[in-house]
């Protein structure tokens, strides 16, 4: 294993003055049920700041990697309240109070008339809560990151399955995390620098 | 396709779980068969002592059938969007819906009260559909400036509009007395709509057409338990295109002659999708109780997980919705418009806010605006309540209820009117032991038609293609 990690040349070493700094360890894995496993002992070890990478969306991977239920379903249904608060405000103050204006003989806070208005911007505002949400908790947009920096990584969207640990993970050590790495069958563990 | 699909051990799986009725069926079948029989005698008998032509006894009948034909009608969809969506989750729970939707040629037998009651309409005494009486000497009369002008004088919440029809126009026919408030020049100009004939026609069509489409899906889906060849499937995907469509129209047709032309002055173009959407609810409902009763009972222990009831939730919470949105869409529009003889059908079922014009329907559509709507959608929002079996049936049952109820809402306000209650505000709900002995009898023939022909094969597809996926299927 370690022959074949020292024999990868890793292709974009910035030609900066200060040296390299680890960021985390990268694990490649060949299928889905090494990778299944192998986030299972990661999971059980306690590490927080990891994650696993694959070029589908791979079944009962929550559970496997025990991640904690998303706040989205939350900040979607604050959206909506939102959207929903707004379109009542909107038709009470334009309608009957900015400017009260009599529409075929209807009292001038209809009430069913404002139900449309009114579900839309619910709609609008959740669906764009549930997408503004999704890039803030995915901490997107991502411009960068050192894996890209990684060849081998490239094929996480072919073929191949890696486990990343960070190195700011309080269980984080260097030659430990290795060696558990490579305990998990993992075809090749290298350091990600940054 | 999955690899799960080739490697499928179908005989091996088969075995890990019970998938027949078996014995069961029987029991079941003489216990649910005896309550229907006692149910619809004592219906016949109730509604002969009440000495009023049988007008009560057609009015809680055509409560119960409306409401058990979405039971029916619900699976029936159920199957025909699982085709036409290729879906694979679903094919565990398919078989309960297939034999939901088989049940409508015994649907269509008790549909025969509600032929007799409009072949049997004696002049001036209407039973159930005021327009099914036979015609005044003079036929069709035409509806001129006069007549229109009368019609608008009726204001919303004040339901004039039957003694404004007549008597205004100059070359109008008179309506002989016998028929005096009973029919009017706007029925008669119906008349070659919603005659006796072609209502007969239009019905039973319908419901023989619902009859052979769910026939269709329950036969190939059986055949293949034995041979699981997967042409049956794509036989089945190809049918339902059209099929789809022609189930949309029958029903649509059925509900504005079963439901609608109770009041003949009245129309809706999405009244047919009022009903649609409410057996959608029904039908969902009613799976999720019949997997979780199989479950109770020691069946297709392994093969219904909580993935699937978590669908069928997600359906469920989807189409309680959906109801609302098209309930609310059609009450708009009748609400904007604000026209006389389109108002006045909102007006009979209590919903006005003309002081004084509230009667007993306006509480049932206050609590079927909470109970059908506002609160399963909150209750239904949440991933865990779809995922937790006891809350999710909890839910369905709700559900059941409050669709009954909107059937009431639909059915009931027009007894008062028929019965000549003139104000709106003395409208009575009228429900009793009639409506419980017709839905006993009426749920109960439907039950034992469910069981017995559940008995006839397993209760869930054994040898579908995709059978493999719908187990290894997950929510993300």
């Amino acid at each position: 294993m370690t022959t074949e990690l020292e024999t990868i040349p890793d292709a974009t070493i910035d030609e900066q003055d200060q040296a390299p700094q680890l960021v985390g360890l990268m694990a490649e894995y060949k299928d889905v049920d090494s990778a299944v496993q192998a986030a299972r002992v990661v999971r059980d070890r306690g590490f927080k700041v990891w994650d696993l990478h694959s070029p589908f969306p791979i079944h009962g991977i929550d559970k496997a990697m025990g991640l904690r239920a998303t706040y989205l379903p939350w900040i979607v249904l604050i959206g909506g309240l939102f959207g929903m608060a707004s379109g009542i405000a909107l038709q009470v103050w334009t309608m009957s109070i900015d400017y009260p204006f009599l529409a075929s003989g209807k009292p001038l806070n209809s009430f069913p008339a404002w139900v449309p208005i009114i579900f839309e911007l619910t709609i609008l505002c959740s669906s764009l809560a549930a997408v503004a949400g999704m890039l803030l908790l995915n901490r997107l947009p991502m411009l960068y990151n050192p894996l890209f920096n990684k060849p081998r990584f490239r094929r996480v969207t072919d073929d191949r399955f890696f486990i990343v640990i960070g190195a700011d993970d309080e269980k984080f050590d260097e030659i430990e995390t290795m060696r558990l790495l490579e305990s998990t069958g993992a075809l090749l563990v290298d350091k990600v620098e940054d | 396709m999955s690899h799960a699909e080739e490697h499928f051990d179908y005989e091996r799986f088969n075995a890990t779980e019970a998938t027949q009725l078996g014995s069961k069926a029987s029991a079941l079948f003489g216990v649910s068969a005896m309550i229907g029989a006692l149910g619809l005698v004592a219906a016949i008998v109730l509604g002969f002592m009440a000495g009023d032509g049988f007008r009560q006894f057609y009015f809680a009948y055509l409560l119960a059938y409306a409401f058990v034909v979405t039971l029916a009608l619900g699976g029936l969809v159920f199957v025909l969007w699982q085709h036409i969506s290729r879906a694979g989750w679903s094919i565990t729970v398919r078989r309960i819906a297939e034999l939901l939707g088989a049940t409508f040629p015994i649907l269509t037998v008790l549909a025969i009260p509600l032929v007799v009651s409009v072949l049997t309409g004696k002049p001036g005494q209407p039973s159930l559909y005021r327009w099914a009486q036979p015609l005044p000497v003079g036929g069709v009369v035409h509806h001129d400036e006069q007549g229109e002008a009368a019609h608008g004088q009726a204001v919303h919440g004040e339901t004039s509009h039957d003694e404004a029809d007549h008597g205004q126009a100059v070359d109008q026919v008179p309506i002989p007395a016998a028929y005096d408030g009973q029919v009017d020049d706007l029925m008669l100009q119906k008349r070659s709509w919603l005659n006796p004939p072609l209502f007969v026609i239009r019905v039973i069509g319908c419901l023989v057409l619902l009859s052979c489409v769910a026939a269709f899906y329950r036969r190939n889906s059986v055949r293949q338990d034995e041979t699981g060849d997967v042409a049956l499937t794509v036989r089945m995907q190809v049918a339902t295109g059209p099929l789809i469509l022609l189930c949309g129209l029958a029903v649509t047709l059925f509900s504005f002659d079963a439901l609608m032309s109770l009041d003949p002055h009245w129309y809706s173009t999405m009244f047919g999708f009022y009903y649609m959407s409410g057996s959608f609810v029904a039908g969902f409902a009613i799976i999720i109780v019949i997997a979780n009763v199989l479950q109770m009972g020691g069946f297709l222990k392994r093969s219904i997980n909580q993935e699937h009831y978590h669908d069928l939730g997600k359906y469920l919470f989807g189409f309680v919705f959906f109801w609302g949105y098209i309930a609310f869409s059609q009450y708009m529009l009748l609400w904007y418009a604000n026209l006389p003889e389109t108002t006045a059908w909102l007006a009979r079922r209590g919903v006005s806010a003309v002081p004084g014009a509230q009667n007993p329907f306006t509480w049932v559509a206050v609590l079927i605006l909470f109970g059908h709507l506002l609160i399963p959608f909150g209750g239904l929002l949440s991933r865990h309540v779809k995922r937790k079996r006891p809350a999710l049936l909890f839910w369905a049952i709700w559900l059941l209820v409050f669709h009954y109820l909107d059937m009431v809402w639909l059915v009931k306000p027009e007894l008062s009117f028929i019965n000549g209650v003139a104000a709106v505000s003395e409208y009575k709900l009228n429900l009793g032991l009639l409506d419980l002995f017709c839905l006993l009898g009426i749920g109960g023939v439907f039950v034992a038609a469910w069981v017995k022909m559940a008995g006839s094969a397993a209760l869930r597809p054994l040898r579908d293609p995709r059978l493999g996926d719908a187990l290894a299927f997950e929510n993300q």
